[in-house]
C-alpha cells in the first residue's frame, strides 16, 4: 500500500503548493452566499422565485408602474431596504399571502404573483403603490388585498410588500 | 401514487389547469404543496382524503367557505378538488374513490357551512372512530 500513500502524499502536496486555505474559504463563502439566494434556508422563505422565471423583464422594480405590481396594495419593499423578492433586514416574510396574476409586457404572458408581506416593523412609508387590479372586497378575503396579510409571522405589524413570481398562469 | 393505489385519473380533467387554479385560488393560505400552517390554516396534504370516509365529510369539503365561495365555475372547482385529493391525499382516500361530479359540487356550494371549525372536528371525530390512522393524526389515541 506504500505506493498509494506516496501517490496521495504527492498529490496533496501539489494541491497545497498551488492553493491557499484563504482562497478556498473565499470560494466556499461565495458559494454559500450565492446559494442562499436560490435555496430556501428558513421555513418561512417558502415563496421563492419559481424554477422557471419570466424570460425577460423590463421596468423599474421601485416604480409602481412595474408589471409585477398590478394587484399590489402597499409599500414596495424595494424602496424599504429590501427588494421585490426579499424582505428588508429586521423583518420577516409572511408565508400566508395574497396571490394574483399580472401580464409581463415582454412576452405578454400572465404570471402568478405572490405578494408576500414583510412584517415585524411599522409601516415603511416609502413608495406606496395601490393598483388593486383583480382586488375584491373584504367579504372575499382570499382575493382581497385590504386585509393585513401578516399571518403566521411572529409580529403582525405590516412593513412592506414583495411581488414574487411563483408560476405561469393559463392564457385565457 | 394514484396509479399505485389503483386509482384512475378523472376523465376529461385538465391537471395542469387544476394546478394553476390551486396556485391562484388556494395556495396563498394553504401554501405550496397544501401543507397548511399549524394553528391557522388546515393542512390538506396527507389529510383531506380522510373526509371522504363519510358522506357528511365529503359534503363538508365542498361546503367550507374557501371552496364554496371560490370564484371558480363549478366544472373547474370540481376538477380542482378531485386533482387536489388525488395529488396530495391519495393515501387517505377510501377505496374505491368516487370523484366529485360537477352536479354534486353545484348542488353543495350554495349550502355554505356556517361553523366550519366546529363542524370539521365533529365530522373528523366521527370518522376517526372507525379509522385508527385518523385517530392517531388527531391524537385521540397514541400512535405507539
Amino acid at each position: 500500500m506504500k505506493w498509494l500513500d506516496g501517490m496521495t502524499e504527492s498529490g496533496t502536496r501539489e494541491i497545497a503548493s498551488k492553493t491557499s486555505r484563504r482562497g478556498f474559504l473565499g470560494r466556499l463563502a461565495a458559494v454559500l452566499a450565492g446559494g442562499a439566494a436560490t435555496i430556501p434556508l428558513l421555513p418561512v422563505a417558502r415563496s421563492q422565485e419559481s424554477s422557471n422565471p419570466p424570460p425577460g423583464e423590463q421596468g423599474d422594480p421601485t416604480s409602481c408602474e412595474y408589471w409585477r405590481y398590478c394587484a399590489i396594495d402597499g409599500f414596495l419593499c424595494g424602496c424599504c431596504g429590501g427588494s421585490m423578492n426579499s424582505c428588508p433586514p429586521g423583518t420577516e416574510m409572511s408565508p400566508i399571502t395574497w396571490i394574483g396574476t399580472c401580464e409581463n409586457p415582454v412576452d405578454q404572458k400572465k404570471y402568478i404573483i405572490s405578494y408576500n408581506d414583510c412584517c415585524g416593523k411599522s409601516s415603511c412609508g416609502n413608495c406606496l403603490c395601490q393598483r388593486n387590479e383583480g382586488d375584491r372586497p373584504l367579504y372575499r378575503p382570499q382575493v382581497s388585498n385590504d386585509i393585513n396579510w401578516c399571518l403566521g409571522t411572529s409580529s403582525n405589524s405590516y412593513h412592506c410588500s414583495t411581488a414574487i413570481v411563483v408560476g405561469t398562469a393559463l392564457d385565457e | 401514487m394514484a396509479l399505485a393505489m389503483g386509482l384512475v385519473p378523472v376523465a376529461g380533467a385538465d391537471d395542469h389547469r387544476a394546478r394553476i387554479n390551486y396556485m391562484i385560488h388556494c395556495q396563498g393560505c394553504h401554501l405550496p404543496e397544501a401543507v397548511g400552517f399549524a394553528g391557522k390554516v388546515p393542512r390538506m396534504n396527507g389529510f383531506a382524503g380522510y373526509f371522504l370516509h363519510s358522506q357528511e365529510g365529503r359534503e363538508f369539503l365542498i361546503r367550507v367557505p374557501g371552496v364554496a365561495t371560490s370564484s371558480l365555475p363549478d366544472d373547474q372547482l370540481t376538477e380542482l378538488m378531485n386533482w387536489l385529493l388525488l395529488t396530495y391525499s391519495a393515501e387517505q382516500l377510501p377505496e374505491p374513490f368516487v370523484p366529485f361530479s360537477v352536479a354534486e359540487v353545484a348542488a353543495l356550494r350554495p349550502d355554505l357551512e356556517a361553523d366550519p371549525e366546529k363542524t370539521r372536528m365533529r365530522i373528523l371525530r366521527q370518522i376517526a372512530r372507525g379509522l385508527p390512522s385518523l385517530a392517531v393524526e388527531l391524537e385521540l389515541i397514541s400512535g405507539g
